[in-house]
């Protein structure tokens, strides 16, 4: 009985484990692929083979067993490597301007083809 | 309307000045900053290989400089002469980075050794606690334990005599 | 000897372009004569076989090795196959800067004899744009990249072309971006000529079509093939990076697609003229803010030739001087050819002038994205990125709207549009869309992200054949052939139906292998096998391979799906003459489905271990294809163009 309890919880355990493991390593793939290889042209952790992209996607795995959250773990990269690391922008007052882009860019340009534009009037 | 007609052309001004601020300043911008400069020297757990000044004894004590090398580097024997002159008056800890024990040992027998202390990191874990890109790099570390100057790559005494004028003003 | 007689013909090319600036300003501002007009073509045709033989002469020096040129030594080597020796020409900054040339010549040629604008006094006023950018260009190539530098002694043996740049794709790449690039030049000086004239009209609209089509299908074709080719050489299974040189090729595009559909609504409304005019200046500049980014070493990216700031300033100082006064002549002008009329919304023009909203609001923010890190560091000296993360999440919002405005605009008529006929023709096919959609949401259950590029897709396909539809029940009222009516439809029509079936047919692509994709990476042994999206794959074994230029470690892979087997190699080589490796990934193709598999090095050494890397990308090839389509569209409306001036 003891027996056949232990092995349903290692069973248990493995299982989940295993797709734990799956869910970790997408969540590396996602991060990886958001951060850059500091010593390549211009490429990601994720399509880097270099040996730094090696080592820090090693310790992003290991964080991210331990249950650190993304942010922790891009915190963690920013102190030691600088925001440079990030290839997506901090959402901060200073890319204010990058981040409001595309609306702004729209409402501009939308202005300046307003002004071509006839309301339709009811006759 | 005014604006409309001229505002292209703002746009384009200021985007000249930008681009003509990079261009003249290119030279200046090309020596990689750390992202570390002026925080702490991180506390890191290392094995000593030979010497006696583990970090704690130094470490907002005064200053030292602390060189990230390995036996398989090339680039690193080069620079090797240049530590043994700067040894003479400076603090140098030497981190092999991805080495082992007997390949640094040998590297030091043959090459001299300018290190007041010797460490090893061997899986290139706590060169990460440094923002280390590879090898060689040396960290300039004044005496209230902050990490005041980064230099990527061999050093030449020039560039040496270069980062001491720049720290001490 | 070739190299010098290269040399010569730049040199007179130069001194020909001042001939050509100072007489197409006399013609133009002060006294036009016919005869002085037929000298300043010949002129054009003169420099233009200077630039093209100039050009030549360098290709000729490279197929035959000629080390003492410095350009042919920095570039090449005597092992290299033919197509690289040739393509090598233009696979560096010097080499390249004279293929730019070359095609300025060449259009410049092809702009003066068949040209349709009427009046000569324009041409001339166009060739004086064209004059100023020759100076310029001829004249950077001359003094700070001159390709036929020598070098003594002669050198035995040159260093080699980086591998990577020897391949097929790569090869055609850069001419055909090029020629796309270059082309913009011929709308930029019509523009200048329409301003000086201070007049635009639908005659000039249809003169102008031509030279925005050409250089579009170019460029689709360029950027297409450099996207293609990253996939399969780069072996990171992607096909688009958002790389700062990547987006900065993508910007003349997206303009000129805006301008190409602006130029329509000039064409037959006489409408949208200082916006046709504006979207020219800007689309030429991004070319040159391309060709300085490129060129000057300011942004990191794989595409970087060899970085010189002071060739850099240059640049920069031409741009400026040239965008800077073709904006003030535009400020200048604005009044004087723009006409205050106004267009109703629910109209084609409302639709195009619509879409062209969100294609130039979507290539600003690109702009802005990639030169960010510059402000930035301008600003605060902080270093910060701006990539594929940020790019994805703005692009996708604005390109969106502009295809759902698209298939929108496909079906609506000039002028105003009638509510209810609007209802009669856009009803029917509305309801058909929202079936087909829930349909595919139901049965294909996929992500989110995928259904709606699906939508996209099929949105689009289906505006096309409800405009066809429509135009073939429009014509019942004369001829009772519904076969017979398709060829009632103009040409450029169904040029236009066949570009936009191809942005439906990318879209598709993009949706389904973006979404879809399996990826695996792992450490295999020789031996060992896995799977991937229902392929078995075993790795068989590693084994040398040599080739004239190259050695390579050759790893066999046997796949196995229910009943088809086959063989997938996939290459690890380093280059005899520079030592660079690259990788040959291993792609299957079944139907529309790329299985894409890279090997990498031994690791650690001697251990039979290797980092293996499999991608199964289905719907991939549409990506290309789709692009492919877009430029025939295009092709087709040219045809239509040169069917009607025969008449």
């Amino acid at each position: 009985m003891k027996l056949l309890l232990f092995t349903l919880i290692i069973f248990i355990n493995f299982f989940s484990f295993a797709n734990k493991s799956e869910k970790i390593d997408s969540q590396l793939r996602e991060l990886a692929g958001e951060l850059r290889c500091m010593v390549c042209q211009n490429q990601s952790l994720l399509d880097s083979d270099s040996e730094l992209a090696k080592d820090l996607k090693k310790i992003i795995y290991k964080k991210l067993q331990e249950g650190e959250s993304k942010k922790e773990i891009k915190d963690f990269l920013v102190k030691r490597y600088g925001e440079f690391i990030l290839f997506r922008p901090l959402l901060n007052y200073a890319n204010l301007m990058l981040w409001s882009a595309p609306i702004i860019f729209l409402l501009f340009i939308g202005l300046a083809a307003f002004r071509k534009i006839k309301i339709i009037t009811k006759k | 309307m005014k604006i409309i007609k001229l505002f292209p052309m703002v746009i384009f001004c200021l985007l000249s000045y930008f681009l003509y601020w990079k261009i003249s300043n290119i030279e200046e911008t090309k020596e990689l900053s750390s992202a570390m400069l002026n925080q702490n020297f991180p506390k890191l757990d290392l094995e000593i290989i030979s010497g006696n000044s583990p970090f704690s004894k130094l470490v907002g004590e005064q200053e030292f400089i602390v060189n990230y090398f390995a036996s398989w580097c090339a680039p690193c024997r080069q620079e090797h002469a240049i530590l043994e002159k700067m040894s003479n008056k400076n603090i140098i800890i030497g981190i092999a980075y991805k080495d082992s024990k007997k390949n640094v040992k040998n590297f030091i027998s043959e090459l001299g050794n300018p290190y007041e202390t010797i460490m090893l990191d061997e899986n290139g874990r706590a060169a990460i606690e440094l923002g280390l890109y590879g090898v060689p790099e040396t960290y300039f570390i004044n005496n209230k334990g902050k990490i005041k100057f980064r230099h990527v790559g061999p050093l030449t005494i020039e560039k040496f005599n270069n980062i001491i004028s720049l720290l001490s003003k | 000897m070739i190299g010098e007689i290269g040399y010569i013909f730049l040199i007179f090319a130069f001194t020909l372009s001042f001939l050509q600036f100072f007489n197409s300003v006399k013609i133009s501002f002060f006294n036009f004569s016919e005869e002085n007009f037929k000298f300043l073509k010949s002129l054009t045709y003169f420099i233009s076989f200077f630039l093209l033989f100039s050009f030549f002469s360098l290709i000729i020096s490279y197929v035959i090795s000629d080390f003492s040129i410095l350009n042919i030594y920095n570039n090449s080597h005597t092992n290299k196959p033919l197509l690289y020796k040739i393509s090598g020409t233009w696979g560096n900054h010097e080499g390249s800067l004279l293929m730019w040339l070359a095609m300025l010549g060449l259009y410049g040629l092809l702009f003066t004899k068949f040209t349709t604008q009427e009046s000569n006094i324009f041409t001339s006023r166009a060739l004086f744009a064209i004059s100023v950018i020759n100076i310029g260009f001829i004249g950077f190539t001359i003094f700070t990249s001159n390709p036929f530098e020598r070098i003594t002694p002669i050198p035995l043996e040159g260093n080699g072309l980086n591998p990577v740049l020897q391949d097929p794709g790569l090869a055609f790449h850069p001419p055909l971006l090029y020629l796309g690039y270059v082309g913009l030049t011929i709308p930029f000086a019509y523009s200048i000529a329409a301003l000086l004239e201070e007049k635009i009209d639908n005659q000039w609209a249809k003169a102008i079509r031509p030279w925005i089509l050409t250089p579009w299908i170019f460029l689709t074709l360029g950027i297409s093939l450099g996207s293609f080719w990253a996939y399969y050489e780069l072996g990171w299974g992607g096909w688009w990076f958002w790389d700062p040189v990547e987006n900065i090729s993508l910007l003349p595009w997206l303009l000129s697609t805006a301008l190409l559909h602006s130029n329509r609504v000039t064409e037959k409304r006489n409408n949208l003229k200082s916006w046709t005019i504006l979207l020219s200046i800007i689309a030429f500049s991004l070319t040159l803010l391309g060709t300085f980014i490129v060129r000057s070493g300011l942004l990191t990216s794989v595409h970087a030739f060899a970085s010189d700031p002071a060739r850099g300033v240059f640049i920069l100082s031409f741009l400026f001087l040239v965008t800077f006064f073709s904006l003030i002549l535009y400020a200048l002008k604005y009044e004087k050819i723009e006409n205050n009329k106004s267009f109703h919304l629910i109209s084609k023009e409302g639709g195009l002038l619509l879409n062209n909203v969100f294609l130039c609001a979507s290539a600003a923010t690109i702009l802005l994205g990639t030169l960010w890190p510059l402000f930035v560091e301008v600003t605060t000296g902080k270093d910060i990125s701006v990539g594929s993360p940020y790019f994805k999440l703005v692009f996708l919002p604005l390109i969106i709207p502009a295809i759902y405005l698209s298939g929108i605009s496909i079906n609506l008529n000039w002028k105003l549009n009638a509510m209810q006929s609007i209802l009669d023709k856009l009803g029917k096919f509305f309801i058909i869309f929202i079936f087909i959609i829930i349909g595919i949401a139901f049965l294909l259950e996929g992500p989110a992200m995928m259904i709606l590029g699906l939508s996209l897709s099929v949105w689009l396909f289906l505006s096309i054949i409800n405009d066809m539809l429509d135009k073939i029940k429009y014509q019942s009222v004369k001829n009772k052939n519904k076969i017979k009516k398709l060829f009632l439809i103009p040409i450029s029509t169904y040029g236009m139906y066949v570009a936009h079936l191809g942005v439906a047919v990318f879209i598709l692509g993009v949706a389904i292998s973006d979404t879809k994709n399996k990826y695996f990476e792992g450490i295999l042994k020789v031996g060992t096998s896995t799977e991937v999206a229902s392929y078995q794959i075993k790795f068989l074994e590693v084994s040398k391979n040599t080739d004239k230029n190259w050695i390579a470690e050759k790893g066999l892979f046997l796949v196995r799906k229910k009943e088809k087997e086959f063989i997938m190699n996939a290459e690890r080589r380093i280059y005899k003459d520079t030592g660079m490796p690259s990788t040959e990934a291993a792609i299957y193709r079944s139907y529309f489905n790329h299985l894409y598999i890279v090997m990498g090095q031994e690791q650690p050494v001697n251990s039979g271990l290797r980092i293996v890397r499999v991608y199964y990308n289905p719907f991939i090839i549409l990506i290309w294809m789709g692009a492919f389509i877009m430029a025939l569209g295009g092709i087709i409306s040219i045809l239509d163009i040169k069917r009607g001036k025969k008449k």
